[in-house]
């Protein structure tokens, strides 16, 4: 009950519409490669995540996965992509293929 | 569309000289690359008298991470890429080797480019499976917060937590997945590390070939767009080994329904018993003469 008045309430809120940053930077570094929409990645979540639960949940639930899950994944998608954060980039990933192919 | 695509290819061959035989061509997992088959290489390129080449699936591994138009047709870009990769090499015919999500695409390539491929051998394909067939569709409902966690988390990439741990990727890699790394011991011995180090470079770089991927699944790891039927309508030049691993999470009854429907020994059916998914590297001794074994059925 406790879950289903809050649902009720989240759904009276209107949901700021994010863009995802998360291809914008492979457009700038390698515009030969990008010909694609920057959001496409976004959206395509977003019609797999409405269609998948489209066929499940009705009505204020299925509004609530749909709009709540890929609001939030897609907020921490451009806050990870912005930190770049994980040790790593494509000398390293050559070197590590290299470590491991060495042996042959 | 995709363009420019850089593929990662390494053409790993004995056989520089003039071998008139169709090549092998493998073509790796989800989240691997062409290292995933050091266990294998050596040993097929000294038996079974062929070259073999070996690519990063376009979005994986050191192939270039170009986007892909995911409210398109992913798997015709897949499959673009490796037939823009085939002229390239100017390879005109060959043996198709893929493991799990390489198998679904080298399932696929057999499909539309039927003329190209003589043999396919599927090694655990993912993507077989019929979810309507397979699963009982019961009346129970999860509670509320279970499904909203569960699409949650199907917003994100598959190996997004990978990601979002930052610098306690590597960490995290080498403690969860110490089982992978254990199978390529008999290759590494002890630098078997260096297997999960690859891995999670391979997969901390830009995620464009898992978000394809996953516009390709259904949740909870479902194809889209099953194998079982389409294969049923490959070109009848084309045969199928199916090696599937006894203790693998993969169904092996559509391989073998898919047998049981064509034509006797059009289609072969092989379980390597005490293997799991991994089959090219659990039991890589029997997995390398499975492939000898296939690959002997092509005359030229």
């Amino acid at each position: 009950m406790v879950l289903r008045a809050l649902a009720s309430r989240l759904l009276s809120l209107s949901i700021p519409s994010i863009p995802l940053g998360y291809s914008s930077q492979y457009t700038s570094s390698n515009s030969s490669r990008m010909n694609v929409q920057t959001d496409s990645n976004t959206s395509a979540s977003n019609q797999n995540l409405g269609g998948q639960v489209a066929n499940d949940n009705p009505g204020t639930e299925r509004q609530i996965t749909e709009s709540y899950a890929s609001t939030f994944a897609s907020m921490s998608s451009t806050i990870a992509s912005s930190l770049k954060w994980c040790p790593t980039s494509e000398q390293e990933l050559t070197k590590a293929e290299s470590d491991l192919l060495s042996g042959e | 569309m995709l363009t420019d695509e850089e593929i990662n290819n390494e053409n790993k061959n004995s056989f520089d000289g003039e071998n008139k035989k169709q090549p092998l061509v493998m073509i790796h997992g989800f989240a691997a690359g062409i290292g995933s088959w050091i266990l294998n290489l050596d040993t097929l390129s000294s038996t079974i008298g062929r070259k073999i080449y070996a690519f990063d699936i376009i979005g994986f591994g050191r192939s270039s991470r170009a986007p892909f138009d995911i409210a398109g047709d992913v798997e015709a870009q897949f499959i673009d890429s490796i037939e823009r990769w085939r002229k390239e090499q100017g390879i005109e015919k060959f043996i198709l080797l893929g493991h799990s999500f390489g198998g679904y695409l080298s399932a696929s390539y057999a499909l539309r480019h039927p003329e190209r491929i003589s043999h396919v051998i599927l090694a655990d394909p993912w993507g077989v499976q019929d979810r309507e067939a397979s699963q009982n569709r019961g009346t129970y409902r999860f509670p509320i917060w279970v499904r909203v966690v569960n699409s949650i988390f199907q917003s994100f990439n598959p190996l997004a937590v990978l990601r979002f741990t930052g610098p306690y990727g590597p960490t995290l890699v080498q403690k969860f997945r110490g089982d992978l790394k254990e199978k390529f011991r008999p290759k590494l011995q002890d630098d078997c590390h260096k297997f999960l180090n690859y891995i999670y470079h391979c997969n901390a770089q830009s995620a464009t070939g898992e978000s394809a991927f996953k516009a390709l699944a259904l949740p909870y790891g479902w194809p889209k767009y099953p194998l079982i039927h389409r294969l049923l309508d490959l070109d009848e030049s084309v045969s199928l080994t199916f090696i599937y691993g006894s203790r693998s999470w993969i169904e092996k009854s559509p391989g073998e329904f898919i047998r049981d429907c064509m034509i006797p020994n059009r289609v072969t059916v092989q379980i390597i018993q005490g293997s799991g998914h991994h089959v090219y590297a659990d039991k890589y001794a029997e997995f390398n003469d499975l492939v000898k074994e296939a690959c002997a059925k092509v005359i030229n």
